[in-house]
């Protein structure tokens, strides 16, 4: 699979637009992150977190202002969360607002069911709803839930046009039941009717960015003032038509080599292929790789590592091993998936480091490196922003200089084949396309080399 | 890689570079739907330039 990153224009502080996009990412992925509550808040404030929840709980508990001592009308804002009432708190204290700006609070989580927040914002003058990414069990079976379910129906219904496109089965059904949420309660309509010069924004980080472009999708003939910030969405949202229908009103950040943008069934194919194709590419014993990693290397000897340890693609040397998975690919390629990805326009912060160069590739420098990154991160990291296009993406495996070839060590990558053969095997049995598997390729992956 | 993906992180990339671009504490004005629209229409011309 070739991989030829695209030239992209970068983010200028001369144009406004992409100025007002920053401005905006910055100020709303604070609330995307405060929309994981009192995990990220005690993970934030790792010693004292916990006690000022606990203190302000104690103080709601003895001023009798519990939310399950209020009256039935001041409830009605906030759906499940903790008994204590931790996950509002943790909203309050993270953002900084008072109680009357946090509209309204569904935590409730299920498959198909993302917890999400609705908060005003007096000084930029707009609703902002913050869907919650994945944190739970539940949100991991609405991830992998990745189907594609067609938007025909929800297109006829809200009024746009989804004929032949399609939506990542989980996020329409998370999307869906908000929307249901939201017209049930009827929150957006009494909201704009007190503040009808605000604009909407809907947010999320990870699950709860493809949440929220599918989201505005649904809303956007309602609401003309919306605008959806993705931040670090999944790489498998909407098909390539309602992908680019939804630069309009959607914008999406990843930084940097994030693996969650680029997930796709495609790229996943891709990547088990390029892992699998390894094992036939190993010009050595594994534990030989193995003990290379203890051994003190420069930079150009890692960079050198692919070429001495792996067989170029194009001279890969007979095997049984190699012509069963041969013979396994050529009958999966009428299986290709369809072609999913990224919502938006997408704004990438590519790290620049100006302090961390050449520094050698041995564990304990590279540990000290790291202290030091922790220590002065402000001064060291710095983000090179830039436009990209979905295709820079597509791959997760890839000979990009800035993708997964290099941040992860060959030595390791090798290390990691076997698991990742067992994970790419079980992922082909949820797709129901393991009677073509070469099962006695696991048998030869444990004795080959 | 994983670790760019923690919303903290992403929190804090964003922040430093609003930073870097001198509009952190930047008023929006996509309030107006024509001012976004224009926006969006300019950004558009440009992209096909």
């Amino acid at each position: 699979m070739s991989f030829e990153p695209t030239v992209n224009r970068i983010v200028s502080s001369q144009n406004p637009f992409d100025c007002l996009l920053l401005a905006e990412g910055s100020r709303y992925s604070q609330v995307a992150v405060a929309s994981y509550t009192w995990m990220m808040y005690i993970w934030r404030k790792k010693c004292t977190g916990c006690c000022q929840l606990t203190a302000n709980s104690i103080h709601q508990c003895c001023t009798c202002h519990l939310r399950y001592c209020r009256s039935s009308n001041q409830n009605q804002n906030i759906i499940g969360g903790t008994v204590f009432g931790w996950d509002e708190v943790a909203v309050l204290q993270s953002l900084g607002i008072q109680e009357s700006n946090l509209l309204y609070a569904n935590f409730s989580n299920d498959v198909g069911v993302s917890p999400y927040l609705i908060i005003r914002d007096d000084k930029w003058k707009t609703i902002v709803i913050a869907i919650r990414g994945t944190l739970t069990l539940e949100d991991m079976i609405t991830d992998v839930t990745l189907t594609p379910v067609s938007l025909d129906e929800t297109g006829q219904k809200f009024g746009f046009e989804g004929r032949d496109e399609y939506c990542h089965g989980g996020i329409l059904a998370c999307a869906l039941s908000i929307h249901d949420d939201l017209m049930r309660h009827d929150i957006l309509g009494t909201t704009f009717e007190a503040h009808p010069d605000f604009g909407l924004r809907i947010i999320g980080h990870s699950l709860g960015g493809g949440v929220a472009a599918m989201l505005g999708r649904i809303l956007k003939q309602q609401y003309s003032k919306l605008y959806c910030l993705c931040f670090s969405p999944p790489g498998c949202v909407f098909t390539e038509r309602t992908a680019k229908e939804s630069m309009a009103y959607c914008c999406s950040y990843v930084l940097h080599n994030d693996i969650v943008p680029r997930l796709s069934y495609e790229s996943l194919v891709n990547l088990r292929n390029d892992l699998v194709e390894m094992i036939s590419r190993i010009k050595c014993p594994k534990h030989q790789i193995f003990d290379d990693m203890f051994i003190f290397k420069r930079e150009s000897d890692v960079l050198s590592y692919e070429d001495k340890h792996l067989h170029p693609k194009n001279e890969i040397p007979p095997s049984s091993f190699h012509s069963s998975f041969e013979q396994f690919k050529s009958k999966q390629r009428h299986r290709q998936g369809m072609r999913m990805t990224i919502p938006g326009r997408i704004m990438r912060m590519i790290r620049v480091s100006t302090k961390l160069d050449n520094v050698p590739c041995w564990p304990l420098p590279r540990i000290a490196a790291c202290i030091v990154s922790c220590g002065i991160r402000h001064e060291t990291f710095k983000y090179k922003m830039v436009w990209t296009d979905p295709k820079d993406l597509a791959e997760i495996f890839s000979k990009s200089n800035e993708c997964f070839i290099v941040v992860i060590p060959p030595a390791l990558k090798i290390m990691l084949l076997n698991k990742m053969y067992y994970v790419c095997f079980l992922y082909s049995i949820a797709y129901h396309d393991y009677r073509s598997f070469p099962l006695q390729c696991c048998t030869c992956i444990n004795g080959c080399c | 890689m994983i670790t760019d993906h923690f919303p903290y992180n992403v929190a804090h990339a964003l922040m430093v570079a609003a930073e870097s671009y001198g509009v952190a504490d930047r008023e929006t004005n996509l309030q107006s739907q024509d001012q976004l629209d224009n926006l969006l229409h300019k950004a558009e011309i440009e992209k096909v330039e």
